[in-house]
């Protein structure tokens, strides 16, 4: 049977829980929790198999970056799927992001990096592009050792390569 | 709009717990009568939607999931937890529960204290690498009392951590000991200089910071009022502990174990990378190549990928080969 079958899909508006790997769960609405592919290739897959009101184990992601990622979710729950196709990468110049979104990913760089991993693995592409957007501002302009400090990243290459800087 | 309505109209994201838990909450909730307060979202939610929140919110008042969030009027439930151990310790010192808070962020932060995690450690769920905080076992650890020693005339606070990892407890000792580390917070006037060190041998660096007691802790303990109420700044307390303790000392152990460390730069999926580099042309990909090795092979893959046509645009295309 077609798992994503659009007469089995639930309503916008009913609850569904979603439960991080921490054990928490959140009652969340499907018009916000469908944002993720992998949230409603889940759902389509339980709703076969459990019928009704099913909870859906997120084992990769916790509690505290689950309900960001929520909070995210919620404001773009409305957005256009097609608005973002096909605009073209300029490579060099700073991507546009907007102002909600520059401030919800305003946050440390761990969690910034957790949201990343979370919402790849949640399929959620609107938002692995906001946090690469992000990612290639902060290195955008920075020396090796700025970039280095800013990324608590340890440099193990010999100075002499690291001075030449290695052509690509 | 009807009850049932507004219910399922209901804002994302109150996250509850299951079973004995949920009622426990409940039962919170009930005594605590509440202000409003929300943890982060304020700013980022619009009108329309803060007053709904609002609205739902003091029906159904989570507690915050961690210590940056805490308010006056409500704490995480592994802060209260552990606090209401020390109900009766009025007259310790600001110092030390300057001490007990920075204990409560390594929990956060996925440490644990030693005798503590011999005794639970049966019940301790595995952390992935590549997060630290993990809900249900801070609040179990919270239950226990903090297990430190007081020395140098109650100056001192000597604590032993150990880091939770997904993989449990490796079994050579040389892995174990490379998870301990050693807090100790000692107390310089009005300053408590707290230092995380790796066990001995190790010969690894340490990391601290010195902190103001007075910013965080008041001195008085006003009357019938819960023993948080002392505390101040707690959201930028978490941070500086997180940023210049915990996480350099979580992240440090990792790589010494060979590995990968997630929440990073290093140590993405394959993709990521490229999905990241796109957006930088050639001079900035050469200087991320002199990073070090891991980053100069994922930006020469990018450069050898745009070659192939792989998922890059023709831009990158024209501006890294042809500038």
């Amino acid at each position: 049977m077609d798992a994503s079958n659009p007469n089995r899909e639930p309503s916008d508006a009913s609850i569904i829980k979603l439960e991080s790997s921490d054990g928490v769960i959140f009652p969340t609405q499907f018009r916000v929790a469908k944002v993720s592919e992998t949230i409603k290739t889940m759902l389509a897959v339980s709703a076969l198999e459990n019928g009704e009101n099913p909870i859906v184990p997120l084992p990769n992601v916790d509690a505290f970056i689950l309900n960001k990622i929520l909070i995210w979710a919620d404001h773009h729950k409305n957005d256009d799927a097609q608005a973002t196709e096909g605009v073209e990468v300029i490579p060099g110049s700073p991507p546009v992001i907007s102002p909600w979104d520059a401030n919800f990913i305003n946050v440390d760089l761990p969690i910034l990096f957790e949201i990343i991993q979370a919402a790849k693995y949640l399929e959620i592409k609107d938002l692995v592009d906001l946090c690469c957007k992000t990612v290639a501002n902060m290195i955008r302009g920075k020396t090796p050792e700025q970039i280095s400090r800013i990324f608590n990243i340890q440099r193990d290459l010999p100075s002499t390569t690291s001075q030449r800087g290695e052509e690509l | 709009m009807s009850d049932a309505k507004s219910e399922i109209e209901g804002f994302i994201a109150i996250p509850t717990t299951s079973g004995e838990q949920q009622q426990q909450q409940h039962q919170q909730n009930e005594q605590q009568v509440v202000g409003t307060k929300d943890i982060k979202t304020p700013d980022q939610v619009g009108k329309k939607q803060r007053a709904r929140l609002i609205e739902e919110k003091s029906a159904q008042e989570p507690n915050p999931l961690i210590l940056e969030h805490a308010t006056l009027q409500s704490v995480p439930q592994h802060m209260e937890k552990l606090l209401n151990q020390y109900q009766e310790c009025h007259k310790m010192p600001a110092a030390e529960w300057l001490h007990l808070l920075t204990y409560l962020v390594a929990l956060e932060s996925g440490f644990v204290e030693e005798e503590t995690f011999a005794q639970k450690r049966h019940l301790i769920e595995p952390v992935p690498s590549f997060s630290s905080f993990h809900a249900l076992n801070v609040r179990l650890l919270s239950e226990q009392p903090a297990k430190y020693s007081v020395c140098f005339n109650d100056t001192a606070y000597v604590m032993r951590l150990r880091t939770l990892l997904d993989k449990h407890a490796p079994e050579e000792s040389s892995l174990v000991s490379a998870l301990q580390s050693r807090l100790m917070a000692i107390t310089l006037g009005d300053q408590l200089m707290i230092t995380l060190s790796p066990a001995p041998p190790s010969k690894q660096p340490g990391y601290s910071i010195s902190l103001s007691i007075g910013r965080y802790v008041l001195n008085v303990q006003a009357k019938n009022k819960p023993i948080y109420h002392r505390f101040r700044k707690l959201d930028e307390l978490s941070y500086q502990l997180k940023q210049h303790l915990f996480h350099p000392m979580r992240s440090q152990q990792l790589m010494q174990m060979d590995m990968k460390l997630q929440p990073s730069l290093l140590g993405l999926p394959d993709d990521l990378y490229f999905e990241i580099f796109r957006y930088l042309d050639k001079s900035q990909l050469n200087v991320v190549a002199r990073v070090n090795r891991h980053l100069h092979f994922y930006s020469k893959e990018v450069a050898r990928k745009s070659v192939k046509g792989g998922k890059l645009s023709s831009g990158f295309y024209r501006n890294c080969w042809n500038p």
